[in-house]
């Protein structure tokens, strides 16, 4: 669950950030695809995402990780950025988005 | 330009990567284990250069590879696919906190496999058999040790299917360890499939964990794939380890080829409707995975196709054409698919997606039309030529790795940087 926003602008422009992060083999950006776990930000642009992978046996999680640093970093006013890749839960194909389920027909 | 945003990259952020639950779990793979999967996966290359211009009359024999020409398909398996296989597969019990007797087979299965490997090699040179047959032990029990990580991570996971193929495809290459000690060389299709079936089984076990989330035919078609893999082990095992008439031998390899032609294409069926979409995105580095991914699963039809042709004795088409055709068009595509994802958790480095190209994929198909052609009887000049091409046609393999690694020289410090494993 995504906690309360402390800048709820800033959050968004987050989130529209990480939605140009793709993994390199499915059609969805990370935020459709329900791998964003959480999200913070205080006042001095601290950023803290909790995030995970769809299988904690792929490799793509350090690049994906990158890919999202440096998403967060290009929004104006980001000085800092802490990823947690967690595995509690487990990603399972329920936390995708409607529109990625009707895409893939599942 | 990229410098510049390095350096900013790095002063600005200095933020933790954090693995597993909340835990900073950053170590990093020791360097000499992937140096050595480099050099063996150069001296193989190079072992099968020199090897096919000699089939084709193109005399050239530097001492040192001709002593090893052999071990090309040992040295390919065992030094390099092994390896890194293996390495990819660390990440998931590094994030998963898996236990300590899967610590100690992560530990200690990329070492074994390579030791097994070096005493094979020494053995085989020296011809000293006791070497060859202790390395064959230590391989086989590398390849038991990564069997337990893989358990483990299928536990941890709750991810069956995927895992029982990747474990499947290890029992063929664990069977012919164990045969190395009666001999280490490769003779003929049956062992050829030995070595062959855990590349592609193992890669069609990533393909079904990624198809899992990306098809909702997984559940229905997903199982006979897994069916289909093991009727393919068990014959391929069967082929090797006994003694059949001909006919009877070339009656299974027409089954197995057939079995795997109709794993490889169910397999294709779960995620064409990802790879289609996919292959329409505007990132580079998607395009880049899809076309790739396609190109190699066209190889994997053909070369299966290849097989059934080689088991039905058709005219022309030869042990050569099926093996590269299902190790350098299948295998070899998508390692180069799988190459800008995987290197950042190995290397610490990403790779510039703007230097990511199609060039070593055209030089793979190009390279492998030529051996294939080279296998066909057509006579006269034309056929001097076409041999020619084909005897050269192993320079093109080694030259698509090199413009394949010079992206690296592109790459950037992943934010961070440093090591995940």
């Amino acid at each position: 669950m995504m906690p309360a926003p402390q800048d709820e602008e800033m959050t968004r422009k987050l989130l529209e950030a990480l939605k140009t992060c793709y993994d390199p083999e499915i059609p969805f950006n990370i935020v459709d695809l329900g791998l964003i776990y959480g999200l913070d930000v205080d006042k001095y642009g601290n950023v803290k995402i909790r995030m995970t992978v769809t299988s904690p046996g792929c490799p793509v999680g350090p690049w994906l990780i990158d890919e999202v640093k440096n998403a967060c970093l290009s929004v104006p006013g980001v000085k800092r950025v802490d990823v947690d890749l967690v595995f509690e839960p487990l990603w399972t194909p329920r936390r995708m988005s409607e529109e990625a389920h009707r895409i893939l027909g599942i | 330009m990229d410098a510049e945003e390095n350096e900013r990259g790095s002063s600005q952020n200095s933020g933790d990567l954090k693995i597993g639950h909340g835990r900073s779990g950053v170590t990093s793979i020791p360097k000499v284990q992937l140096a050595a999967s480099v050099f063996f996966m150069f001296l193989a290359v190079l072992i099968g250069i020199f090897r096919l211009m000699n089939l084709h009359s193109i005399n050239i024999y530097p001492i040192f590879l001709t002593a090893l020409y052999q071990l090309h398909p040992n040295i390919m398996v065992y030094g390099f696919l092994a390896p890194i296989v293996m390495t990819e597969r660390l990440v998931g019990m590094k994030t998963l906190h898996t236990g300590r007797i899967y610590s100690l087979s992560a530990t200690l299965m990329v070492p074994a496999t390579l030791i097994g490997l070096i005493l094979q090699i020494g053995g085989f040179v020296s011809e000293q058999p006791v070497l060859i047959s202790a390395g064959g032990g230590i391989i086989f029990l590398g390849l038991i040790l990564f069997i337990i990580l893989m358990f483990g991570l299928s536990m941890k996971t709750g991810l069956k299917l995927p895992f029982y193929l990747m474990i499947l495809s290890v029992i063929p290459v664990a069977d012919f360890a164990l045969l190395s000690v009666r001999s280490i060389e490769v003779d003929g299709m049956p062992d050829s499939l030995l070595l062959m079936l855990f590349p592609i089984l193992f890669i069609l076990g990533e393909r079904v964990e990624l198809s899992r989330f990306v098809s909702g035919n997984l559940e229905r078609y997903g199982k006979y794939v897994l069916s289909l893999g093991i009727l393919v082990v068990l014959l391929t095992v069967m082929l090797a380890n006994f003694q059949f008439s001909m006919n009877l031998s070339m009656m299974i390899s027409l089954v197995t080829f057939a079995l795997l032609f109709v794993a490889g294409g169910l397999t294709m069926f779960l995620e064409a409707k990802n790879l289609i979409h996919v292959s329409r995105s505007t990132s580079p580095l998607q395009k880049y995975v899809s076309k790739h991914v396609m190109v190699a699963y066209a190889w994997l039809m053909v070369g299966c196709a290849f097989g059934v042709a080689y088991s039905i004795q058709a005219p022309g088409f030869i042990y050569d054409a099926v093996i590269h055709s299902l190790m350098v068009g299948y295998v070899g595509s998508m390692l180069l698919a799988h190459g800008p994802v995987i290197l950042p958790t190995v290397t610490g480095r990403k790779i510039n997606q703007s230097t990511l190209t199609l060039i070593p994929l055209i030089l793979i198909l190009v390279s492998n039309v030529f051996r294939i052609s080279g296998d066909f009887q057509l006579g006269g000049v034309i056929q001097a030529i076409v041999s020619f091409a084909s005897g050269i046609s192993g320079w093109l393999v080694l030259v698509a790795v090199l413009v394949f690694l010079r992206s690296l020289v592109f790459s950037k410090p992943l934010i961070q940087s440093g090591p995940v494993l």
